[in-house]
């Protein structure tokens, strides 16, 4: 017998102005309780989705995120919280924006493709220039014809780097150190990537062929979807002392960003791991709520496979993100006849938003080690902490917030309480209010285009008919989202950023 | 398959040694025993010397087992690299020295001609010279005063040597000052000067660790420099749909 609505809020109790618990029994088996951070006008979305699936009696589609943020949180070996962001929305299994923290000591404990998602290690990364909106206004639409000559777009795009298939093995064995043998990176590159855009447990030989085959052209290829490259500018600074350690000095100071991840090759991963995961469930008698949430202990054979070949599957992404910046470099020199050097584009940070991670955390007072997976979810680790680099010990780890077409960006920094309340994690952007094909059938391209232009955004996109699918109406307000995080003290604002020119699948 | 550990030993013909060879085995055995490895004494090396007698082979494995062989029941030619690699080795220790790059019997001249080595770093004149130097520098005085000559140098070699002084001649932007008072150095002292002389510490430190990091990128670079070729080809460009 299904409950009503009312009977389901009994489950859920405000903890503070901009958090909520979900209590045990929300779903069974629940083995740690969920939390959830939202303000105002985002916990009215996350309530009206579960009043919608109450109303239909749960059946079919996507469960609303709180029950997903639930059934995680009754997986075997989890610690502390389910913890789900203010930009949370329905996922496959996990919800996007969920965390989710296993014990690496419990012999239960399990690893899940769909808390790492389906584009793995999909993540923002931030360069910085010396040049202001009044050098680029002038030749910002050659600008942005020349970087959508430079990175190949859309579904179905192909590389500009020619590379073979040993080529390949190396790149995911190697990540970022390949981009930088092969001279594609910047040793600073490395510096500013989390995890020094390394995995080094990642191991080729457990990718499909299928796989290899779908990522082999598609190096340096920015993606569909909610992918992009942006020039942006500085709108806002809230962190003066923050932002200089990033090299942001001034309102108006030009940057790009870059948002992407493993492409076919991530999603060709997951879909190979979700196949072999299922057996090894019934093998190991593992039980979920969900089906979707097919998973592996962490110390069998299936769950060891998949989690080399998610870490190869992110060394893609880095080799990926690292392509399109030596093509963004490019044409930046280009453009202004300059060299990337006297241009100072070094990168601020690359951030990785789907991904799991063996990290080391304190758990009810213990230090513990943790697997911990952040499906759209942005690791934000606070000043000190020795895996952040050098350069932002003081200020703590940068979190890029990639907020949609046309609307703003954010750069955040960790704090303290976010290591104690979210395994050190925030959100990592707008999130989904509208599903894709909702957002088609209410929205026209055409005037998603012209508003933007009216913006003085210039914009080059694949596949124009797409876009509604990634206008702001389709998302939740990323200013709402970041506001949140900053009131509930899990990360801190620095920086805004707003564009002046998109490129897209 | 020896010839590189027999030319290295200097056996008489590395290139001819038929290992298959019953006699050229034995008689190589013999000749490592009796000019390189030396395990026995002359007078007991006999039984193995008698190299056509029949109970030769059970000297040998006498032999082997006194060398503590950890492959008594290997094959000839497996027993033999071991061998050599042995002989080696006793060869290579008894004079080390010759075989590095550079030979240290070079140093030891060099050393005689700088005058610091003949210094007596105990005397009462060097500690008041050190003394002196660190009033003249301004640097506190530590009850170690090697210690205090360390704190010296470091600050002879970041301030007075040639490109300090060069890079302190151009006038250099100053930067923002470091706000200490605003900035969480993420540590809870009560006391306001311990938690003031810990805060430096921490940040000299990650100081130090940027030093390191810059090293690291240095080294990146100077390898890039012989394995980096980025090449684009725009042929294989295809922007989808």
């Amino acid at each position: 017998m299904p409950r009503s609505y009312e009977e389901e809020l009994k489950f859920i109790e405000r903890l503070s102005p901009c958090s909520w618990r979900i209590k045990k029994g929300f779903v069974p088996n629940m083995k740690v309780e969920g939390i959830f951070y939202v303000n105002n006008n985002l916990e009215n979305l996350m309530f009206e989705e579960l009043k919608a699936s109450s109303a239909q009696g749960l059946v079919g589609g996507f469960l609303p995120g709180m029950k997903q943020i639930a059934n995680v949180a009754a997986l075997p070996g989890i610690v502390g919280r389910s913890v789900g962001l203010p930009d949370v929305h329905s996922g496959y299994g996990f919800a996007i924006g969920n965390v989710a923290a296993f014990d690496m000591d419990d012999p239960n404990s399990i690893v899940s493709p769909g808390g790492v998602g389906f584009d793995i290690n999909c993540g923002v990364r931030l360069l910085r220039t010396n040049l202001t909106e009044k050098d680029v206004q002038p030749v910002k639409e050659q600008l942005t014809q020349s970087m959508f000559d430079h990175i190949p777009v859309g579904v179905g795009s192909k590389g500009v780097i020619p590379i073979t298939a040993q080529d390949l093995e190396e790149a995911l064995e190697m990540g970022v150190d390949w981009s930088l043998r092969e001279g594609y990176a910047w040793a600073e590159d490395k510096e500013h990537c989390e995890e020094f855009g390394r995995m080094l447990n990642a191991d080729p030989s457990k990718v499909s062929l299928r796989a290899k085959k779908r990522g082999l052209p598609q190096l340096g290829t920015l993606g569909a979807g909610n992918h992009y490259a942006e020039i942006q500018v500085v709108d806002e600074i809230y962190d003066k002392w923050a932002a200089t350690k990033m090299g942001i000095e001034h309102k108006g100071q030009v940057c790009i960003m870059i948002h992407s991840g493993s492409r076919g090759f991530g999603h060709q991963v997951a879909t190979d791991a979700l196949v072999t995961m299922e057996r090894a469930m019934k093998r190991d008698n593992i039980v979920t709520n969900d089906r979707q949430l097919a998973c592996a202990r962490i110390s069998s054979t299936e769950g060891q496979d998949y989690l080399k070949a998610m870490s190869a599957a992110a060394n893609f992404a880095w080799v990926n993100r690292s392509s399109m910046t030596f093509l963004c470099r490019q044409a930046f020199a280009k453009q202004f006849n300059s060299t990337p050097d006297d241009l100072d584009m070094h990168l601020i940070y690359d951030v990785s938003h789907n991904i799991a991670k063996v990290e080391q955390h304190t758990v009810g007072g213990k230090l513990k080690t943790l697997l911990v997976h952040r499906k759209g979810s942005t690791r934000a680790f606070p000043p000190h902490h020795p895996l952040i680099p050098v350069d932002y010990q003081l200020t703590g780890q940068p979190v890029l917030i990639g907020g949609t077409m046309g609307t703003c960006s954010y750069i955040l920094t960790g704090t303290e309480k976010g290591m104690e309340e979210t395994f050190g994690s925030t959100c990592h952007g707008a999130g989904r209010a509208l599903s894709r094909a909702k957002s088609r059938r209410n929205l026209d391209y055409t005037e998603v285009l012209d508003r933007l232009k009216e913006q003085g955004i210039s914009i080059r996109v694949a596949s124009p008919k797409l876009v509604m699918e990634e206008a702001p109406e389709s998302y939740k307000n990323v200013t709402d989202v970041v506001d949140t995080c900053h009131a509930a003290g899990i990360s801190k604002k620095t920086v805004k950023l707003r564009p002046i020119a998109v490129i897209k699948g | 398959m020896f010839k590189r550990k027999l030319q290295a030993l200097g056996f008489p013909n590395p290139e001819t040694l038929n290992t298959a060879d019953e006699i050229q085995f034995r008689s190589t055995i013999v000749w490592l025993e009796d000019q390189k490895i030396r395990r026995y004494k002359i007078e007991d090396r006999e039984l193995l010397r008698n190299t056509t007698a029949t109970q030769w082979n059970q000297a040998f494995e006498q032999y082997m087992s006194d060398l503590d062989c950890p492959f008594p029941k290997g094959t000839r030619p497996e027993i033999l690299d071991w061998l050599l690699g042995l002989a080696v080795q006793l060869e290579y220790n008894e004079k080390p020295e010759s075989y590095t790059a550079n030979p240290k019997t070079l140093e030891p001249i060099h050393q005689k001609l700088n005058p610091l080595d003949n210094l007596d770093f105990e005397s009462e004149d060097f500690k008041t010279g050190v003394n002196d130097l660190a009033n003249i520098l301004q640097v506190p005085k530590h009850p170690d005063h090697l210690m205090t000559l360390e704190g010296i140098c470091n600050l002879i070699q970041e301030k007075f040597c040639k490109d300090a002084l060069k890079a302190s001649s151009v006038a250099r932007d100053l930067g923002n000052p470091v706000q200490f008072d605003n900035i969480s150095f993420g540590l809870d002292l009560k006391s306001p000067n311990v938690s003031n002389a810990a805060n430096l510490l921490r940040y000299l430190f990650i100081h130090d660790l940027r030093e390191l990091q810059t090293r690291i990128n240095e080294c990146l670079v100077c390898v890039q420099a012989l394995t980096a070729n980025p090449k684009t080809d725009t042929k294989l460009g295809k922007v989808g749909y």
